[in-house]
């Protein structure tokens, strides 16, 4: 039997467990920074070592977020929640165990909705809940000195212990590797668009465990279910799951049994390897944390928060529809980054002060005054999901970068390009040469096309001389224009643009062409 | 009979990281039995309308923090209490993926 | 004038007034250590250098004319951060280990310009009743140098009690202040649960402990008490309770004030002289106008074995952090490392360490934890380990909340309670070392407060074979004014707080 009839015979059943570290300035516990980057060990306090006789006080700015979070995701958020010890011994963790929320959580329920393949799923979610970050294992060398592979010890740094983490844990409703990506990256829209966190998988800063088990289409009981770690990207967790799903349908195919087990994703093989077994000696021994008190939330404070929610992403998208005629594509695409939304409205809105229009109203969206800005928006936009889009994903960069005050094509800067071809000074084939020039330099448009003389030659004066002299080099291409062969004009206006290296204005030659032909 | 059998012992001394000769194993089941038999009495309390107390400072509310950094560890400072450092980081046996 | 018989208040007010110089006051309890100390052994560390520089500072700023400062030397139980100075809770595995910071107690006293003179032995982690699980020494009663001094805070008892220091910090989680006062015939103080700041104390059962003074007086302990209570924000269990000035408190008036004593307490450990000790205390607040009867406490007949349930439980969650990565002790860092049980290996130090990081966490663990604190580490670890929660974690818990239902319901009738700190004397050194069960039985009378959060204070109350005996108070959450006053009133129509102790100077051995 192949292998793909044998995985058409199951169904995947997947939950997502994620870890996200909440982008709060200190710690949960402690008042040490979270800056991410840091030197090792220079972001630690006794608290968050784990010093004898230390306690934790609880950072308010990381409720909050949490709350916010659990608001977003429609949870219920419990007025009492309680923060228990979950023991275990590991190096990354200074004090032998982690303070988290059991079984008192901070929120439970909830939903998210995603789109696949143009479908839209509810997947539930069973619980958001506050606990403590550990610190990073080194394994086998030093940071930057290379990895020594087989060096009898590992190294830890402890800035990354005690930073505020949400756990968000979905209910087994997810049943592809496609729909968990889907959901995993719903997810991070919904924090990014929130500002709660950083949500980069690559640093870290969102994680995300699933766990799969298979089962016989059509039958109703769970199987044995594997977790997967170490994945890093929102493509990692699609590829993984898609190489657990054929893993395991192998194996039950071949009348194999899945264990329960943990196992690690290998980016470069692109295989799971397995790594521990689940045992019942995972004993964590919770029990409610004695140095801290329950927490208590404010029914108001809840709904303040509620009420300082920040438009998510699909109201963003209808809203960039409405208000600039964009196509839902267009909207979809650039609402898919908080960033890049924002970096776009921004964009817009210098147009828009530079027509001094007014700003469209909502239902006046077709009134003749907003032609020209919706002109505008479309191009910015094209503009973004194009040759920009090109440029940041050859630079590794994500879409946070560009509200970075460094980066080298502020929203300024792009509209600054578009109005260079709108008057005329540049074509639009020089325009991309010129915002790759700005992309790498950052130097402003203007400033590369003045130093390039990359300026068309829009001066009717020069380039009647050019003209002349071109037609009066090729008499035979002028009787064929005069003769009504559009295609001689090409060539007329093709030998203008050789002779101006490429810099004449070829509206201005084709209406010059046609005044000296007569045509 | 015993409440908890020396393999018993064996399994929590694991969890909590601590490892016994096979006399210490031996004499501390026999200590641990002579207390927990002492402890179990409890079973004989009805506890069936109660709350448990996890704080005896019931009904507070644990305090919230600013979100405001204080000063911290230099990392000298932080490592100068480990048994075994190296370039700025604590050393560890190597722990296995 | 011998400044060491002086209590902490006396030497405040000398020094207040010119009389004598911190620095001579500081000299006088260092000579007196060197005296007594080969024999009582109270101390763990004694910061001589760090007190002279201290004492000599302030003499100096005083003598410029600075607000004076208080000056009182004092000594802290080692299990109380102390930055740069040496903080070993009795611990082995804590051995050398310097705090890169200090208790909010020690900064308390330190801004109130007394002076740390030592750290003082006590029980391994706080978890004993006669400092003989100390990981370095065993201390001597000053009353008896071949018993007990109590514990865990026996260093600290015992270091009052021989005047090697006026004053110095206990931490009670169980009994651990009183009944060392106790058998050392001073004074002890357990606070309600959240007066006093615990940041910096080194946690056994976080529910639990609660740091207070050991004195010779009852002024001492309410001067002391107001010192360290009140509100921290680095404890987020630290009650939001601005404490009243305990100084005034100390009226000798207790009329009308009706007290119970719980049979529970009274039974039939108690011993036939302690128990007359105790009756004797309470016919004298009689005299004072107190009504006292016997009343019940029914579910303190199961305090310790909620006790043995709830304290090892969070201690073996406490004492996870000693894992031999960021500090303290790691086995095998020295030349020499040993073989361990359960087929784990330590390795052999030098260079790198071990190569295996459960048998590092073994070996570490197994060498630096002495036999008591492994026994409550393991018992705590059971009971909270799958299958067992509910049935000894869970329902202690529940246990717990009967009892302070008992506890609410005798406040309604009680001002206070009245009971002896500990049903015996001090016993012999070693006569229970290998008992556990039997030692435990020494805070029979001092747990039930501590699972209640309660403030209990100990004074003395007479002797039973020449070894003191001790009066235990109990009130509501809170009350220490109140406990403060009933103690003061006894003090003044007694004389059991001015005896010395009578085997001073013989050496040991
Ligand atoms: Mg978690
Ligand atoms: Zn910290």
């Amino acid at each position: 039997m192949s292998e793909d009839t044998s995985r058409s015979r199951y169904q995947a059943v997947i939950a997502l467990e994620v870890h996200v570290e909440l982008g709060t300035r200190t710690k949960a516990f402690c008042g040490c920074p979270t800056t991410f980057g840091a030197a090792p060990n220079t972001q630690v306090c006794p608290i968050c070592l784990g010093h004898p006789g230390v306690l934790p006080v609880l950072n308010r700015r990381a409720v909050e977020f949490a709350v916010k979070a659990a608001l977003a995701l429609h949870g219920q958020v419990h007025l009492e929640s309680v923060f228990a010890r979950k023991n275990y011994f590991y190096p990354d963790l200074p004090k032998g165990y982690q303070i988290t929320q059991y079984d008192r959580p901070l929120a439970t329920g909830g939903h998210l909705d995603v789109e696949v393949d143009g479908e839209s799923r509810r997947v539930r979610i069973r619980r958001l809940h506050l606990e403590e970050d550990t610190g990073k294992l080194i394994h086998g060398g030093t940071p930057g000195g290379g990895a020594t592979t087989g060096a009898p010890y590992s190294l830890v740094d402890y800035n990354r212990s005690g930073v505020p983490l949400v756990e968000i844990v979905s209910e087994p409703d997810l049943r592809t590797p496609a729909e968990a990506r889907a959901y995993l990256e719903a997810l991070h829209s919904i924090l990014e668009y929130l500002g709660v966190s950083d949500v980069r998988m690559e640093e870290g800063s969102m994680r995300c465990e699933p766990n799969i088990s298979l089962r016989p289409v059509g039958t109703e009981k769970l199987g044995v279910p594997v977790e997967i770690k170490n994945l890093n990207s929102f493509r990692a967790v699609e590829r993984g799951l898609a190489y657990e799903t054929e893993r395991q349908a192998a194996l039950l195919a071949g009348g194999g049994r899945v264990e329960r087990e943990t196992r690690g994703w290998d980016e470069g093989a692109e295989v799971t390897t397995f790594q521990r077994r689940k045992e019942s000696a995972d004993d964590y021994r919770y029990f409610p944390e004695p140095d801290l008190l329950p927490l208590v939330l404010e029914q108001d404070w809840v709904e303040a928060i509620r009420r300082s929610l920040p438009e998510l992403r699909t109201a963003r998208r209808e809203r960039l529809v409405r208000e600039y005629g964009l196509p839902a594509y267009d909207a979809g695409v650039l609402t898919a980054s908080r960033h890049l939304a924002d970096y776009y409205e921004d964009a817009v809105e210098l147009v828009e002060a530079s027509q001094g229009a007014s700003v469209p109203t909502a239902g006046a969206a077709d009134g003749p005054g907003t032609a020209p800005l919706h002109a505008a928006a479309k191009t910015i936009s094209n503009w973004l999901m194009g040759d920009v889009s090109r440029l940041m994903n050859e630079a590794g960069l994500e879409p946070l970068a560009m509200r970075a005050k460094t980066f080298a094509l502020p929203p300024a800067a792009l509209v600054e390009l578009v109005a260079l071809v709108d008057e005329g000074t540049i074509s639009g084939k020089m325009a991309k040469d010129v915002l790759e020039a700005t992309f790498s330099t950052g130097k402003p448009p203007r400033a590369i096309v003045a130093e390039k003389g990359l300026a068309q030659i829009s001066d009717s004066g020069a380039l009647e001389t050019v003209v002349a002299r071109v037609v009066d080099a090729n008499p035979s291409a002028v009787a064929e224009l005069r003769a009504g062969k559009d295609r001689a004009m090409g060539f007329l206006v093709g030998q203008v643009m050789k002779e101006t290296g490429g810099k004449a204005n070829p509206r201005m030659v084709n209406e010059l062409v046609r005044k000296m032909v007569g045509s | 009979m015993a409440i908890i059998t020396r393999e018993e012992v064996e399994h929590v001394a694991l969890l909590a990281r601590l490892a016994f000769s096979p006399d210490e194993l031996d004499r501390f089941t026999a200590q641990l039995n002579d207390i927990l038999g002492h402890v179990t009495r409890l079973g004989g309390l009805d506890t069936s309308a109660v709350e448990p107390t996890a704080s005896v400072l019931s009904g507070a509310a644990t305090p919230l923090r600013e979100d405001e950094v204080w000063e911290g560890l230099t990392r000298e400072e932080a490592l100068a209490s480990a048994p075994a450092t190296e370039k700025g980081l604590f050393k560890v046996p190597r722990v296995l993926e | 004038m011998r400044f060491t018989e002086a209590t902490a208040s006396q030497l405040a007010t000398l020094i207040a007034q010119g009389e004598v110089t911190r620095s001579e006051v500081l000299e006088s309890f260092l000579e007196r250590i060197v005296a007594v100390e080969e024999s009582v052994a109270a101390f763990l560390t004694v910061t001589a250098d760090h007190g002279r520089r201290l004492a000599r500072l302030a003499d100096k700023a005083a003598e410029g004319g600075a607000t004076p400062t208080a000056g009182v030397p004092f000594a802290l139980k080692d299990n109380i951060a102390t930055q740069d100075i040496p903080t070993t809770c009795g611990s082995r595995i804590l051995e050398g280990y310097r705090p890169p910071y200090s208790a909010t107690v020690m900064q308390r006293l330190e801004a109130a310009g007394h002076i740390l003179l030592g750290k003082t032995n006590c029980d391994e982690f706080a978890m004993g009743s006669s400092t003989e699980n100390s990981g370095f020494h065993p201390t001597a009663n000053p009353w008896d140098l071949r018993c007990v001094p109590g514990g865990s805070s026996g260093g600290s008892a015992a270091a009052v009690a021989a005047y090697e220091v006026p004053f110095a910090l206990g931490s009670d989680t169980g009994g651990s202040i009183r009944q060392p006062a106790s058998f050392c015939g001073v004074v002890g103080l357990k606070p309600t649960y959240g007066l006093v700041s615990r940041y910096g104390l080194v946690a056994f059962a976080s529910s639990l402990d609660q740091i207070g003074p050991i004195t010779r007086d009852v002024t001492d302990a309410a001067l002391v008490l107001g010192a360290i209570a009140g509100p921290d924000p680095l404890d987020s269990t630290s009650a939001r309770v601005k404490p009243p000035d305990y100084g005034q408190a100390l009226v000798p008036d207790v009329d009308g004030l009706v007290a119970g004593i719980p049979r529970e307490l009274f039974g039939e450990g108690v011993e036939p002289e302690v128990r007359q000790r105790v009756e004797e205390a309470a016919a004298v607040l009689a005299e004072l106008g107190v009504g006292v009867e016997e009343c019940s406490l029914p579910n303190a007949a199961f305090a310790l074995d909620m006790y043995y349930v709830i304290a090892p439980a969070e201690a073996s969650s406490n004492l996870a952090r000693y894992d031999g990565t960021r500090y303290g002790y790691r086995a095998g860092a020295a030349a020499g490392g040993e073989d361990v049980g359960n087929g784990a290996r330590a390795s052999i130090g030098g260079g790198p360490p071990p190569g295996d990081l459960l048998s590092l966490y073994l070996s570490t663990r197994s060498q630096g934890f002495g036999p008591e604190v492994k026994r409550r580490i393991m018992l705590g670890a059971y009971v909270l380990s799958a299958g067992y929660y509910d049935a000894y974690y869970l329902k202690a818990q529940k246990a717990r909340t009967l009892l302070r239902r008992d506890f609410e319901q005798a406040f309604g009738r009680y001002d206070f309670l009245i009971s002896p700190t500990s049903p015996t004397v001090a016993f012999p050194i070693g006569e229970r070392a290998d008992d556990p069960l039997a030692m435990y039985m020494a805070d029979l009378c001092t747990i039930p407060a501590s699972l209640a959060g309660l403030p209990a204070i100990s004074v003395p109350c007479g002797f039973s074979q020449g070894l003191p005996v001790g009066l235990q108070l109990m009130g509501p959450a809170f009350s220490e004014e109140l406990l403060l006053r009933v103690a003061f009133a006894h003090e003044q129509r007694t004389d059991h707080h001015t005896k010395r102790p009578p085997l001073l100077g013989v050496k040991r051995h």
